[in-house]
């Protein structure tokens, strides 16, 4: 029975998922390190009593004590327990990994597959979206997760992290997240995972559904509902998990605050337009409606500040950062597209995303043939360890024989190990950002220490203008090259001033534009009648750009 | 009986025969509701203030509670067991509850902040406030070896976010549940629509998360954690109807301190942390709380076959006609085994329903519920008792009393 479900399931999945465009480049995350995710033993208070000795036990916390232990041994780049260590982040960042650690988590995954046929058939956003989140391949709900260990990254940390957070000018800079960053990235992840699936809610409350919601399907919606309410609910107590284990209570207080924030966001954009008491509408700009994840951002990279111990000006920049980072992710979601570093022409893009998506499919099949048995690894969500396994796997190994051969050579290609350049010396001051070369050139990555920097050619007089320390231009690429900036506060103001990086496109009006129509679209202007439709839109591009303008962010 | 392995600890030794003639001998109030309400609605401030009836009928248990009870002595002549209302002290405590509550939710947006604001408008027991209260107030008298104590505001803001955070869980289950109806009044979904509600949910546990923060005790913190965990996998654990006979009561008890005992629990240790407590004296907290909470919902789950729409709020058999087996049904079960397929389709035939109403008035799950949830009260009178003698500690063992003897 379970067998047929689960089956149902990676049916279902598969053909939810959309063909897979581009993916989450890795590299950034293999230079972070961590410590191990032992959890804590605390003791259970009521295993002591015999009244409840036999009844379920919550599950245990992760404790930062335990965490911290064997931490300074994975800070270094170089120690001998680096892949082990890069491993370990992102199965603490990814979602499957709640799941397979999470008896809640897997008992839901059966009651979806119960539901799915019904559910699945009225088109619940909730199936899709729970589908990428946790069975999707490197899911874009990791880029702020990410994103937030790049920024602590670079940040470094304090060298006695467990006895101080005030800032005393006293940090390290390791090239490595700590502990607590790196569990305040996860708390990101679920956050903003847990937004997406409460935002998959319908309306099914006759007054206020659409209108033309058949109400026949509202059984089967309600079920969708219930599940994206209770997975919604879990992710939100796996956050407050994380960030409490972290024993800072100034970042759970700006963490708990993204979630307001959230809530604010959600509800305004339910009434786009306001009644003004002339009884004309005042529009609110789209933009606002979609600030939640510029919010969890700037919380994100504030916390991560505040954990290395820098002043509050740096804080503050690198929530102003933050923001606009978020707002950028949310409008074009660029983080998520396809950066391939060194590789060119159309036949190699073509093959590796082939490659991709075999290993896309590979992954689903080997994690329900797994789940099926009732053991999935720790380490499933590793790419490389799936594509072990599946080829380990008997049944399997006969057709991917194949596929193997491609897929070592794509991973060959894909490592950042391969990228670097042997014997390069350390630089004296701290790495900044690096932009990848490609048309579209995006803020890719905060590097470390131990990782040359790119920067984009076009945006080099900035830094220049800003007594930064620039590097030469890369020999291997024209239009890259090095640059070094030793001030955090400064890299950030740089950033996000009206003519840095990040907002030049926020601020592109093209995107604005864009944005306001596929706005408009869903909000049916186009029945208005000529004249009053032409004012909405004037009000709305002029309401936008004002949103758009760096005042907000001052 | 089920019940019998799992409350092979109580203190109070008594005989399963015992029990029943205990209970025979105040099965009357169960029908005739004649018992004092745990609850009013104050008049003031438009808030509840959990306050008795002063000089109303004496209490059905009354007669009979030093039997249930451990031995227990008043600690002044003026209070004793069942006489009647908590300290005035606490009725000041929780006067502004509500009024605090609202102002804790003041944000940017008005219409979040009226979803938000919509259960927060005195009609609620705030039992989980007041638990609270009274326990920060008797570990502050006990630590401070006097019978009367202050109560610390960080104390007072725990309190507050206890009543939130069972407020947004409230929120959500109405969601989840498609209610129409909660305290005699539109529910929060039935009003504001699905989405607004959920967000308002979120809304009110994150004012209450950042309040947590602002307490700045990690201990705290991860109690908040750990309560929200909880009340999350206790969600869960409704939903899962499988397992044995066996099985299945231990899995309701488990659900019932998840869902209801836990968030009274832990708010009892942390007062007691932020008042200074060591881990023994915060862990006999926890037990007053975790007793006291479980004794809480087994009179829910009672009630809810007895007691009228008008009074509970919402339909009669609402946790049947919602697929939940609760404790007087599975104590049902054990003399009419034919509920047990009921129970494992979840009630969802179009006779199940009534047919289980009908067994478990023939049955004694009633009579057994209530007294399941004696023996968990004067576990929690146990745990009291620690303390030391004062007019809160007092407060804490009639609450127990209040408690098992509420019609709403």
């Amino acid at each position: 029975m379970l067998r047929r479900l689960l089956l149902s399931v990676q049916k279902k999945l598969s053909q939810q998922f959309q063909p897979v465009t581009y993916y989450y480049t890795t590299p950034s995350v293999e230079t972070v390190s961590t410590a191990p995710t032992s959890s804590s033993s605390k003791s259970i208070i009521y295993e002591s009593n015999p009244i409840m000795r036999n009844l379920p036990k919550p599950s245990q916390g992760q404790s930062y004590s335990t965490l911290m232990s064997n931490a300074e041994r994975c800070v270094d780049p170089g120690s001998v327990n680096y892949e082990e260590s890069r491993s370990q982040v992102v199965d603490l960042i990814s979602l499957k990994k709640l799941l397979s650690s999470n008896p809640e988590m897997k008992k839901l995954v059966v009651k979806l597959a119960e539901s799915l046929q019904q559910i699945g058939e009225v088109r619940h956003p909730f199936v899709s979206t729970a589908g990428d989140l946790f069975f999707g391949d490197s899911p874009p709900i990791l880029t702020p997760g990410v994103l937030v260990l790049l920024i602590s990254k670079l940040a470094g940390h304090a060298i006695s992290a467990s006895s101080s957070y005030a800032p005393r000018g006293d940090i390290y800079y390791s090239g490595a997240a700590s502990d607590r960053q790196i569990l305040l990235a996860r708390g990101i992840v679920l956050n903003a995972a847990a937004y997406e699936l409460h935002r998959t809610v319908i309306e099914t409350v006759e007054s206020f559904a659409d209108r033309t919601l058949d109400l026949s399907r509202v059984p089967a919606l309600h079920q969708g509902n219930k599940m994206a309410i209770l997975t919604g609910d879990m992710l939100v107590v796996n956050t407050v998990r994380s960030i409490s284990a972290i024993e800072n209570n100034r970042v759970f207080g700006l963490i708990m605050n993204t979630v307001a924030d959230f809530s604010i966001s959600e509800i305004q954009s339910t009434r786009p337009f306001k009644k003004l008491p002339n009884g004309k509408l005042r529009f609110t700009p789209p933009i606002s409606t979609d600030l939640a994840e510029s919010f969890l951002l700037a919380a994100g990279f504030r916390s991560a500040m505040l954990l290395a111990g820098h002043s509050q000006s740096v804080q503050d920049q690198a929530s102003k950062l933050g923001r606009v980072v978020g707002a950028l992710w949310k409008v074009k979601d660029p983080f998520t597209r396809v950066c391939l570093p060194r590789l060119s022409g159309l036949f190699s893009t073509l093959a590796i995303r082939m490659i991709l998506r075999v290993i896309t499919a590979l992954q689903i099949l080997v994690f329900v043939v797994i789940l099926i048995m009732g053991q999935i690894p720790s380490s499933e969500c590793d790419a490389n360890a799936m594509i072990e396994t599946v080829l380990k796997t008997e049944p399997i190994r006969s057709i991917s024989n194949t596929a193997q051969q491609s897929v070592n050579e794509a991973k060959h290609r894909l490592s950042p190990r391969k990228r670097r350049q042997p014997g390069r010396k350390r630089h004296k001051y701290r790495s900044t950002m690096k932009v990848l070369p490609a048309d579209e050139s995006l803020l890719h990555d905060f590097s470390s220490a131990d990782v040359e920097i790119k920067l984009g050619k076009a945006h080099i007089e900035r830094f220049r203008r800003h007594d930064a320390k620039v590097k030469d231009q890369d020999q291997d690429d024209p239009k890259v090259i090095d640059a070094r900036v030793h001030d955090l506060e400064e890299v950030f103001g740089i950033l996000t001033r009206r003519d840095g990086y990040v907002l030049e496109q926020l601020l592109s009006l093209k995107d604005a534009v864009n944005k306001i129509i596929e706005f408009l679209d869903k909000q049916g202007i186009s029945k208005l009648p000529p004249d009053q439709r032409d004012a909405y839109i004037k009000n709305i591009v002029k309401e936008t750009i004002k949103m758009y303008s760096m005042k907000k962010y001052k | 009986m089920v019940w019998e392995s799992t409350f092979e600890s109580v203190a109070s030794k008594q005989s399963h025969a015992q029990q029943q003639s205990l209970w025979l001998s105040r099965r009357h109030s169960l029908s005739g509701l004649q018992t004092p309400s745990i609850m009013m609605v104050g008049p003031r401030m438009g808030m509840s203030t959990f306050s008795a009836d002063r000089g109303g009928p004496p209490l059905t248990t009354s007669s009979t509670s030093s039997s249930v009870f451990p031995a227990y002595v008043p600690s002044s002549p003026q209070r004793k067991s069942g006489s009647g209302d908590v300290s005035p002290e606490i009725h000041e405590d929780m006067e502004d509850l509500f009024v605090e509550i609202r102002k804790e939710l003041q944000g940017r947006d008005p219409e979040l902040c009226k979803v938000a604001e919509y259960y927060f408008d005195g009609q609620g027991k705030a039992i989980r406030p007041m638990i609270a209260i009274i326990m920060a107030r008797a570990v502050n008298a006990h630590l401070q070896g006097s019978s009367q104590s202050f109560l610390l505001p960080q104390q007072k803001k725990l309190a507050l976010v206890t009543e939130m955070i069972h407020t947004a869980t409230l929120v959500h289950d109405d969601v989840i549940d498609r209610s129409n109806k909660r305290r005699g009044k539109p529910s929060v979904n039935a009003l504001f629509g699905e989405r607004r509600t959920i967000v308002g949910g979120d809304y009110v546990l994150a004012k209450a998360g950042a309040m947590v923060a602002r307490l700045n005790s990690d201990e705290v913190t991860e109690i908040l954690a750990q309560v929200l965990e909880d009340l999350v996998h206790g969600e869960f654990m409704q939903m899962d109807s499988s397992g044995d006979n066996s099985e299945r009561f231990a899995h309701y008890i488990g659900k019932t301190f998840n869902k209801t005992a836990s968030l009274m629990a832990y708010s009892c240790k942390g007062v007691a942390i932020l008042g200074g407590s060591d881990d023994t004296l915060a862990e006999k907290a926890f037990q007053y709380g975790k007793h006291l909470g479980i004794a809480f919902q087994l009179v829910d789950d009672l009630l809810d076959f007895v007691s009228s729409t008008a009074e509970m709020g919402k339909p009669v058999a609402a946790d049947l006609q919602l697929g939940l087996a609760t404790a007087p049904v599975l104590f049902a079960a054990q003399k009419f085994p034919e509920l047990n397929p009921l129970i494992e389709r979840r009630f969802s035939e179009p006779e199940d329903v009534a047919k289980a109403l009908e067994l478990v008035k023939k049955s004694d799950g009633l009579e057994e519920t209530k007294i399941l949830a004696q023996r968990y009260c004067s576990e929690a009178v146990r745990y009291a008792n620690f303390l030391k003698p004062s007019l809160y500690r007092d407060d804490l063992v009639l609450l127990t009393e209040k408690v098992v003897n509420r019609t709403k």
